[in-house]
């Protein structure tokens, strides 16, 4: 009764406060370096009254005891003070380099800040990142990081998907993505999230920082962390933005009037090939693309109870037309304290909806090598639906392609978890996190392909649905303690990871219909079911993780680091021998500029030393590889009937183990000029053993042509440099900008050993008419290193001529070595300038140094090609070059580029009152402009797998993105 | 909690999970999988004739199929096509490569079954037999690789520790036999409908025919007396008389419900239904036919267009002889309901007319549209349900058949200059001429050279020519664009993927 009576005196007392009468407050703005802040804006949470300080830095604004005022200044960081009896209130404003120091950076298991920070980690800001439009978050990434590549090979497309690549290939055939952690949840995908929820990304670059991921630490850690629940007032938040796209870049072909011309002048047999009509077939398969997004987050709740609900709604479109996807986005993050401070609750749930017509890029290279001069439709084929066709291999009527198929894919991707945190308050520092994840992801892809689609004519209709599920079940254990004794400051973490993945995947096919009007929407009804000629199949896989993981860091007044972690990590995957492996690392850190004889240096803000050595390992490769498994294979007719054969679809081995990387890493920290230019410089070495290759065994004995095992060893080592600085820094304007550069060198160390010593070598086999293994696996080289013949002109009989030629070609043992895919130095610059209520921002990205290889031009550019098919108009520049089609270093051109990635341009509305707390106007461009040699389509094409830097001709044309947009805070 | 330290303790389980494969130490629970798992090596069978195969191979590598640039240009593939053709094969040669797994595949295969067979321990009825059955398969096997290699890999049990060594051809040679002698007892005598594709002492009996009459030039030394025997064990086999007669029609052979064909002695099972994917279907019709005649074949498939009947072969036939029209697609096409054909070329639409004859020259360049007959042997299916590369013919293949018998027969004995032979294989050799159209010849006229071309035209692209060609010493010399070799082109080098995993093979 009596805490019922405090209760309620205290609801009055506090009531009695808020209604207080309001008076005027007043002051000065300066920043921590002295700077008076003209400009600075005041804010009262409360009432929404506001205010901008003079060029004195003066202030007034309304306000009542008990409510908090907002400073803000670009620049520096905001600073909230609660009004109490006065009403003369002075305000210093941090600059923002000086907190950078302290920013915290997620690590993995736990947290740290910048200036503790021992290994390699690159942590960005949402600040940091670019504004525009992505078809997800791993695109803000793009030239942002320095070691780490992010590559979109798919162009334009709306369900295009980014590469990474971190400090060069380090293996064979596994895997090469990142481990991505979303928000505790490890191996998440990137997709599942909206790219503006991203609050921060953490990449652990380095062995000493990565290990604490074991087995999957290899590629590198991105951890991404959303906006979060917070307490305070409701706030709603809205972000909305249209784009269209343009064609930046594709591959041209003749027009029809130039393929009569090259025709009639040059190919005089394939006068046949000239069919009266005048079609740009990628006109007649493209549309101008319109995208919108919509991003609604409301967010508030009290220090027990807090929420943050998104909603989000996009509906994209491609530039082939039909090709589009529709996302609906529900996530919302809880954080509850229960138990006088004993409890921690977090939690989130959140659903992700794509609805989507995937895109058909073999259209693209149809209409590309489509015949000009073919019309579109011929009414009188009936046969063919009306359809201009003409019978030949690799060759089908764009038109038709992209009217006569329907695809329809739905994704849906539930994520649900839960962290509880004990915290075991008589200890200070020491807490108990249980995490439970799970999420389940499904996809649903239907597609009809007519009795008039190009190539199935006979099948009378194809349909075919199948139906993908992959559940991932996570649940952590940690036991956390932080403390600080003196100078002696610990953190500590322990704890037990379990997770398993489980994947269900069931396909069916039919064809024979008696009408097209089923689409995929009755598959039943088709007659190769009964002719015993569908297809029909289902399959399952799990896989199991398990780990023990440990981690101490420790410092001696912030100036002395160290960090000891060591992993024990288990997978179902590896052989019965390798079931377990350890995964160690140490790294120390040394602020040299705290000790006392830098102390007189007075431009010199910060100066950290590093160094770290760390194990991790890879096993990104398919489940059950270790094992001897019995696959049904072909029937044999066996005593008047058909029987299953079964036979061994692989050889057993019990060795099989991850691949494991070893990596050492030096980095210097620095912050100079009261935060004026900081950066990181990194230099690393990778040595990784035990890769994994298919070796070839002798049949017999072995059952299987191949072998799964862990042979070779590559190295990687490079330098990593990143420098921000704000070179012009006024009252009314501020320039900041920041460059990432890095350069890394890869090397085969080897490739066989005593046991295995033969495997295919050449790689980056690329297909008729050009066929060549473009790449060869050498040791003591890099990898994605181009072989060819050398080309030494057009000789008069309009044929190629090769160094060491013997008949017109030159044998492959006389190939030379042309150089390798891989850039010597790759870049990212961005810009941002302020100035008042204006922000431009400027993202360049480039690469100097590596090879691509043109298939468009190998395959295309040669009159030799041109008859029923179309070549590209390039060849018209030169026209001595008459084929035929030889592979040669001709068509390996330098792939050195500098690509203006982002441009735009943001305005703050000064619209600040008590309904609209902040409004913001952006107008971007992306992917404008690519400044490059390189002939073909793209210079930055995929850089991963065996045969990198190889373009593809079955693409996505490049694109330009315009987006309007707005962000709306209430 | 309780949870949370059980889970710490005790989850340290990381043992495969397995759904939809199945762990070898599985599979063998019932008696009915364990007889069936010989279907495994009988599936290897199914090799014989997909895209690259021994028998493809063998058919370019003899007289009667080449396979120049087709008019799209296409079949260069870095001219692994043209390097058999001239018989200059580099040991990286794809398709030598594919006639190498088809052995080697298979044998693996034999040992596979019976290492399952003898070290489990298991019985079911006429476990002995289905041991002889793979022991007789493996035979022949081998006898195919030592057709083609002089040094073979020699392995029989299933031991992945020790790398087989090469053994020569008279090693080979002896285990072959010896391996068919110890076990023919073991094989079903009589050849029903059960035993239908699978080995019976008539198989057995036929490999031994094959393995004698080519002696002399596998191991130097003739057994044309062997081989005699050898074929008379089959055609008297039953009470004096054969299990085996020949068929009255001869495209009845190749028909497409062609199944239990009384000529055949063992046959490859093939189905558009069961077995399909290109490792393991009959799929000539997409290598040799070009894509705009499906259509009007009733093929719902665009065909690559490649492999065509050398010129001379074709003009090799006497006139009358009907099986040069059941083996070969030439002259003027007609569709299904027999209209003729037209072709369009350079924009003039001209009749469908396919010439057998043309120039070596077409190897500088391409050879045109119509120029070259097209393998029609195993009819087509004229459904629409041939679809693509991976939808196989449903004509089952007859590797081996008792035409063949009869005229491995008499050539044993015209090889020994008998005097005479039985009158049951003059009465069948008569009928091979009277059902092909053609006049009989008598025994005292069937000299060396007649029975070679008889020999070629009966069994066209089955498989045998490489073997004729040498055994009646034609290989060595120059034929339609293949030029004259020297006595180490009967021995093909071992494929080089194969040497670089069993370095023994060096």
């Amino acid at each position: 009764m009596k805490h019922f009576i405090l209760t309620v005196l205290f609801l009055v007392l506090a009531g009695a406060m808020a209604f207080a009468q309001t008076k005027d407050v007043s002051g000065r703005i300066t920043g921590s370096d002295g700077e008076v802040l003209a400009g600075a804006t005041v804010l009262n949470a409360s009432s929404g009254a506001w205010a901008v300080a003079d060029e004195n830095g003066r202030y007034t604004v309304r306000a009542a005891a008990g409510q908090s005022l907002n400073f803000s200044f670009f620049g520096y960081d905001d600073v909230s003070i609660a009004v109490g009896e006065g009403n003369k209130y002075d305000v210093v404003l941090p600059v923002q380099a000086s907190v950078m120091l302290n920013e915290s950076v997620a690590i993995g298991y736990g947290k740290t800040t910048k200036k503790e920070i021992t290994g390699s980690v690159a942590s960005l800001k949402a600040e940091d990142l670019d504004i525009g439009s992505f078809t997800n978050a791993g695109g803000m990434l793009q030239g942002k990081v320095a070691g780490l590549s992010v590559v979109n090979p798919n162009g334009g497309d709306p369900e295009a998907s980014f590469q990474f690549l971190l400090r060069g290939t380090n293996t064979l055939s596994a895997g090469q993505g990142p481990l991505i952690i979303i928000d505790g949840v490890i191996d998440a995908d990137i997709r599942s999230i909206n790219f503006q929820e991203v609050e921060s990304v953490d990449v652990l670059k380095d062995g000493s920082a990565a290990a604490i991921y074991g087995t999957r630490g290899t590629n590198g850690v991105v951890i991404i962390t959303t906006k979060r629940a917070r307490s305070g007032n409701t706030s709603v938040q809205y972000d909305g933005q249209v784009s269209v796209q343009t064609v930046q870049s594709r591959a041209i072909p003749m027009t029809a009037k130039e393929f009569q011309y090259a025709v009639t002048n040059f190919a005089p047999a394939a006068l046949g090939s000239l069919y009266g009509g005048d079609t740009d077939w990628f006109d007649e398969v493209t549309r101008t693309p319109f995208s919108h997004k919509h991003n609604l987050a409301v967010s508030g709740g009290t220090e027990s109870f807090s929420h943050r609900t998104v909603v989000n709604v996009e509906q994209n479109q491609g530039i082939l037309k039909n090709n589009e996807t529709a996302k609906w986005l529900f996530k919302t993050n809880i954080h509850q304290t229960a138990l006088q401070g004993w409890l921690d609750l977090d939690y989130n749930l959140s659903y992700t909806r794509r609805n989507s017509s995937p895109a058909n890029t073999s259209i693209f290279r149809q209409a590309f090598l489509h015949n000009p001069t073919e019309p579109v439709y011929n009414p009188a084929d009936k046969d063919n639906g009306g359809y201009y066709t003409v019978d030949a291999m690799d060759y089908s009527n764009p038109v038709a392609m992209l009217n006569e198929r329907v695809s329809a894919r739905q994704t849906g991707y539930l994520q649900a978890n839960a962290r509880a945190t004990i915290n075991i308050l008589p200890v200070e520092g020491l807490k108990w996190d249980n995490f439970f994840s799970w999420s389940d992801e499904k996809y649903f892809s239907q597609n009809y392909r007519t009795r008039y689609y190009p190539g199935s004519t006979g099948k009378k209709g194809v349909a075919e649905s199948s139906a993908d599920a992959y559940t991932n079940f996570q649940w952590e254990s940690t036991v956390q303690y932080s403390k600080m004794f003196g100078d002696h400051s610990i953190q500590a973490v322990a704890g037990y990871t379990w997770q398993q993945q489980m994947a269900w995947e069931t396909s069916m096919e039919n064809y024979g219909f008696e009408t097209d009007a089923y689409s995929y929407n009755n598959l039943g009804a088709g007659s190769a079911l009964q002719a015993g000629l569908a297809d029909m199949g289902t399959s399952r896989s799990s896989s199991r993780y398990i780990a023990f993981f440990g981690r101490v860091i420790y410092n001696w007044q912030e100036k002395y680091l160290a960090s000891v972690s060591l992993r024990r990590d288990g997978s179902s995957r590896f052989g019965t021998n390798h079931k377990w492996g350890w995964f160690p690392a140490a790294s120390a850190g040394w602020r040299i500029s705290k000790e006392s004889f830098m102390e007189n240096i007075s431009w010199l803000d910060e100066l950290k030393l590093r160094v770290g050595y760390g194990v991790t390992g890879n096993q990104d490769f398919g489940n059950y590889k270790s094992l001897m498994l019995i696959g049904s294979g072909t029937n044999f007719f066996y005593n008047g009937a058909w029987v299953k054969s079964y036979a061994p679809a692989s050889n057993a081995n019990p060795d099989l183990a991850w691949e494991r990387k070893s990596e050492f890493n030096a980095g210097l920290d620095f912050s100079i000029l009261d935060g004026r230019v900081s950066g990181t410089l990194d230099y690393y070495y990778r040595h990784t053993t035990n890769l994994l290759y298919d070796y070839n065994v002798p049949v017999p004995p072995y059952d299987y042509k191949t072998i799964f095992t862990n042979v070779g060893a590559i190295s990687n080592s490079g330098i990593e440099l990143s420098v921000n600085a704000v070179p012009v820094k006024t009252k009314d304007f501020i320039w900041t900008t920041s460059l990432v550069a890095a350069h890394n060198e890869n090397k085969l160390i080897s490739f066989t050993n005593e046991q295995f010593k033969d495997a295919d070598y050449k790689v980056g086999w690329i297909a008729t008419p050009v066929g060549a293994y473009v790449q060869r696996l050498i040791e003591g080289e890099s990898l994605g290193t181009f072989y060819a013949p050398v080309w030494i002109g057009t000789g008069t009989s309009g044929a190629d001529h090769f160094r060491n030629e013997s008949g017109g070609t030159v044998d492959e043992s006389k190939w030379e070595k042309i150089g390798s895919a891989y850039p010597d130095i790759t870049l990212g610059w961005t810009n941002s300038l302020k100035y008042h209520q204006w922000t431009f921002n400027m993202t360049w990205r480039g690469a100097i140094g590596g090879k691509v290889f043109n298939q468009y031009r190998a395959e295309f550019e040669n009159i030799n090609s041109i008859g029923l098919k179309n070549i590209l108009a390039s060849w018209l520049d030169d026209t001595s070059f008459t084929g035929p089609i030889r592979y040669s270093d001709k068509y390996i051109e330098n792939a050195t580029y500098f690509k203006l990635d982002n441009v735009s341009i943001a305005y703050d509305l000064p619209l600040k009152n008590k309904f609209v707390h902040s409004a913001k106007v952006f107008a971007t461009g992306q992917n404008l402009l690519c400044l490059t040699g390189y002939k073909g389509v793209d210079p930055e094409v995929s850089l991963s797998g065996l045969a990198p830097g190889v373009e593809s001709t079955s693409y996505y044309p490049r694109t330009s993105v315009f987006t309007l947009g707005a962000t709306l805070t209430f | 909690m309780v949870l949370a330290l059980a889970a710490s303790v005790a989850c340290t389980n990381l043992d495969e999970q397995i759904y939809s494969k199945l762990a070898k130490e599985n599979f063998f629970t019932s008696e009915e999988n364990f007889a069936k798992y010989s279907a495994r090596a009988y599936a290897s069978l199914q090799h014989w004739a997909t895209e690259k195969s021994y028998w493809t191979f063998d058919m370019q590598i003899s007289d009667e199929v080449c396979v120049p640039l087709n008019p799209a240009g296409a079949w260069d593939d870095g001219g692994r096509y043209k390097q058999v053709q001239i018989h200059d094969i580099p040991d990286a040669n794809r398709l030598l490569e594919c006639a190498w797994d088809y052995c080697f595949n298979g044998i693996t295969a034999c040992n596979d079954v019976l290492d399952v067979f003898t070290s489990i321990d298991k019985t079911f009825d006429g476990k002995d037999r289905a041991i002889a059955e793979m022991k007789v398969l493996r035979a022949y096997f081998y006898f195919c690789a030592i057709c083609y290699w002089k040094e073979v890999p020699f392995a029989i049990k299933k031991d992945v520790s020790v790398y087989p060594e090469k053994k020569d051809r008279a090693f080979m040679f002896n285990f072959i036999e010896q391996e068919i002698k110890d076990n023919i007892d073991f094989l079903a005598e009589n050849p029903t409908n059960e035993y239908y594709g699978r080995v019976t002492r008539g198989v057995a009996d036929f490999v031994l025919a094959k393995l004698y009459l080519n002696a002399e030039k596998l191991i130097g030394t003739a057994k044309w007396a062997e081989a005699e025997a050898a074929c008379k064990d089959i055609m008297t086999r039953n009470g004096g008389s054969s299990y085996y007669t020949l068929t009255d029609n001869y495209k009845d052979l190749f028909k497409v419900d062609n199944e239990f064909n009384p000529e055949g002695i063992l046959a490859i099972p093939y189905s558009t239904v069961y077995t399909t994917s290109d490792h393991y279907a009959f799929i000539i019709y997409m290598s040799t036919l070009p894509a705009d005649l499906c259509a009007p074949m009733g093929i719902a498939a665009k065909a690559w267009d490649g492999l065509v009947a050398e010129p001379d072969f074709m003009a090799s036939y006497e006139a009358g002889d009907t099986r040069k029209d059941a083996t070969w697609i030439f002259g003027q096409q007609h569709d299904l309901d027999g209209n003729p054909l037209n072709i369009e070329i350079e924009s003039v639409s001209v009749p469908y007319v396919i010439d057998p004859i043309f120039p070596e020259s077409c190897y500088e360049g391409r050879r045109t549209a119509l120029q070259g007959a097209r393998i029609g042997k195993w009819a087509y299916q004229s459904d629409m349900t041939l679809t693509g590369g991976q939808v196989g013919m449903d004509n089952d293949f007859y590797l081996m058949r008792y035409a063949d018998v009869i005229l491995m027969y008499l050539e044993a004995c015209r090889r020994q200059n008998k005097s005479s032979v039985d009158a049951a294989a003059q009465t069948a050799f008569d009928k091979i001429r009277t059902r092909a159209g053609l006049a009989t010849i008598a025994y005292a006229d069937l000299d060396l050279e007649k029975i070679y071309q008889e020999r070629g035209h009966e069994l066209a692209i089955e498989g045998w020519r490489r073997q004729d060609m040498i055994r009646f010493d034609k290989y060595l010399q120059a034929w339609w664009f293949k030029p004259a070799k020297d006595a180490s082109d009967y021995n093909l080098p071992i494929p080089k993927s194969a040497v670089s995993a069993n370095p023994n093979l060096k």
